[in-house]
């Protein structure tokens, strides 16, 4: 079962992606804030993590950032999920080293193909 | 004018010069007579000449008078100091020169006077004149200075309310700046708090559209159905009033690389497969298999899913097309349709910003009334441009032109 660890402040939205993610069968982890996504995810090694970008605390930016400097063998693949608005920060964010990004609002029937094509 | 002459001011009010010239008059008629008859040297018999000439020269003809006068006396004198015959005959002969010679000198003097007469007057109306220009003058420069005067009071006047009006203006315009900056600010933070709510009005509805939390009832999902277009419809219109305020704010973020719209053309048919199958519409494709463009391929996109959108949305029976081509070092995509039109006169509203064009007898299409304002503004952005054409009632071409390499505008 693969580990999908999720960055996301708004509750609903954590629902929202939570209830898509375990009714495909993926192991979810939750963090609120930046910092606990950084931590979870040295903890936990998780497959994936999807980051939002706009968080209380540290940004969605710096948290990639850090848990990029974290890694060690393994190669965390890290993607965004940004509102439209944000999206003329794109460049940022993959500079940033993310493996890409999802545009919010999540559309329930394409979320989960988009996630199946980055695990590939 | 003449009496008022400085000349005959001087030679008829001075009676010390007449009396002196009588004086010498009468000496030299005395030293005269004695050298006459006492036969010393004839120049000194001559003395009386002397102020008798005078005397014609600035008296003229009262001058003459008075030299036959005196010359009359002198002979009668002479008559009277001397017998000698001889003498008296001298006498006679000089008084008789003398007349004419005073005679000669007063005719000249009388011509000299003429002369300078003429000339006084000539002098005196030069005068006159120059008189009457410079008061002429000077009223001119009078009237000048007063004009400059008040041309400055004017000046000064005008420079002080240009003075006035500029610091208002800049400071309507450093007012103006602070509201658009209000403004984006607004728009930018409303944005992103309208959407997080819809985040999750679209996202549930979708779980539920697609029974991933039960099943549901044919009305359920007809009601959700409804539910999840008119969020989605929300959505995008604050997505157009984002990019609306971007594009007007300058703030519009463009990035630029290598992209295929041959593919992207593809994708949009892809996307609007189900409206078009919805509606009995055909959509036909023209174009070649590889495309290559710089551009901002989202932007791009933007623009193309903006015109089939309006295509198929305008569209009741028939078929809508896009055509892809270059020409001229540039690529056009034709979207044509045959639809319901537009009329000649709400040609130029056409990319109005929310200039939603309402025709009687149809139904009102949903809509932001921002689309094509949007994206007219972002092919220009691109550097590019559409152009429209339509015929009433058999369908429009809305062709987007774009450079094959974005270059900055």
């Amino acid at each position: 079962m693969k580990k999908i660890l999720v960055v996301e402040d708004n509750d609903k939205n954590m629902y929202l992606m939570n209830f898509l993610l375990t009714k495909k069968g993926y192991q979810v982890i939750k963090a609120e804030t930046g910092e606990k996504g950084v931590e979870l995810a040295i903890k936990e090694k998780p497959d994936m993590i999807l980051m939002d970008i706009l968080l209380p605390g540290i940004d969605g930016y710096e948290a990639i950032k850090r848990i990029r400097e974290s890694e060690t063998d393994k190669k965390f693949i890290i993607v965004a999920v940004t509102s439209y608005a944000m999206t003329g920060d794109r460049e940022r964010i993959l500079k940033v080293g993310s493996n890409g990004y999802i545009e919010k609002p999540i559309n329930p029937e394409t979320f989960l193909l988009e996630i199946e094509k980055f695990l590939k | 004018m003449n009496e008022n002459s400085p000349q005959s001011i001087r030679f008829q009010s001075n009676r010390v010069t007449l009396i002196a010239l009588a004086a010498i008059t009468i000496l030299a008629i005395g030293i005269s007579i004695y050298c006459l008859s006492s036969g010393y040297f004839i120049i000194f018999q001559n003395l009386f000449y002397i102020p008798i000439i005078i005397a014609c020269v600035y008296y003229t003809r009262r001058g003459f008078v008075f030299s036959c006068i005196i010359a009359c006396i002198y002979f009668v004198l002479t008559i009277a100091f001397t017998r000698d015959s001889v003498t008296i005959l001298q006498a006679l002969v000089r008084v008789l020169i003398f007349i004419l010679v005073a005679a000669v000198i007063t005719y000249l003097s009388l011509t000299r006077k003429k002369v300078e007469e003429t000339l006084q007057q000539q002098h005196d109306h030069l005068e006159d004149l120059v008189l009457e220009r410079t008061t002429q003058l000077e009223e001119d420069i009078t009237e000048r200075k007063r004009v400059e005067v008040e041309l400055a009071k004017y000046r000064d006047h005008l420079e002080k309310l240009v003075g006035e009006r500029t610091q208002g203006l800049a400071t309507a315009n450093e007012r103006l700046q602070e509201l658009d900056r209000l403004k984006s600010l607004f728009i930018a933070s409303m944005s992103h708090e309208l959407r997080t709510p819809l985040n999750s009005i679209i996202g549930f509805t979708g779980i539920l559209l697609q029974g991933l939390a039960g099943p549901l009832n044919e009305e359920q999902q007809k009601q959700l159905g409804m539910v999840n277009s008119s969020s989605k419809h929300l959505l995008a219109l604050i997505n157009d009033v984002i990019d609306v305020s971007k594009i007007e704010s300058e703030k519009i973020d463009l990035i630029i690389e290598d992209f295929d719209l041959s593919r992207l053309i593809t994708e949009v048919k892809s996307s609007f497969e189900v409206a078009i199958s919805d509606k009995g519409l055909l959509l036909h494709i023209d174009k070649p298999d590889k495309c290559t463009i710089r551009s901002d391929e989202r932007r791009v996109k933007q623009v193309i899913m903006n015109l089939v959108s309006n295509a198929v949305k305008y569209t009741d029976k028939g078929a809508t097309k896009i055509k892809l081509f270059q020409a001229d070092g540039k690529v056009k995509i034709i979207v044509t349709d045959s639809g319901i039109g537009i009329r000649a006169k709400d040609m130029p509203k056409l990319f109005e910003q929310f200039s939603r064009i309402i025709l009687e007898g149809q139904d009102i299409r949903e809509g932001t009334g921002l689309g094509l304002y949007l994206s007219q503004k972002l092919a220009g952005i691109l550097g590019g441009e559409i152009r429209a054409e339509s015929q009433f009632g058999k369908g429009s071409d809305f062709t987007l032109t774009l450079p094959m390499e974005y270059k900055g505008v």
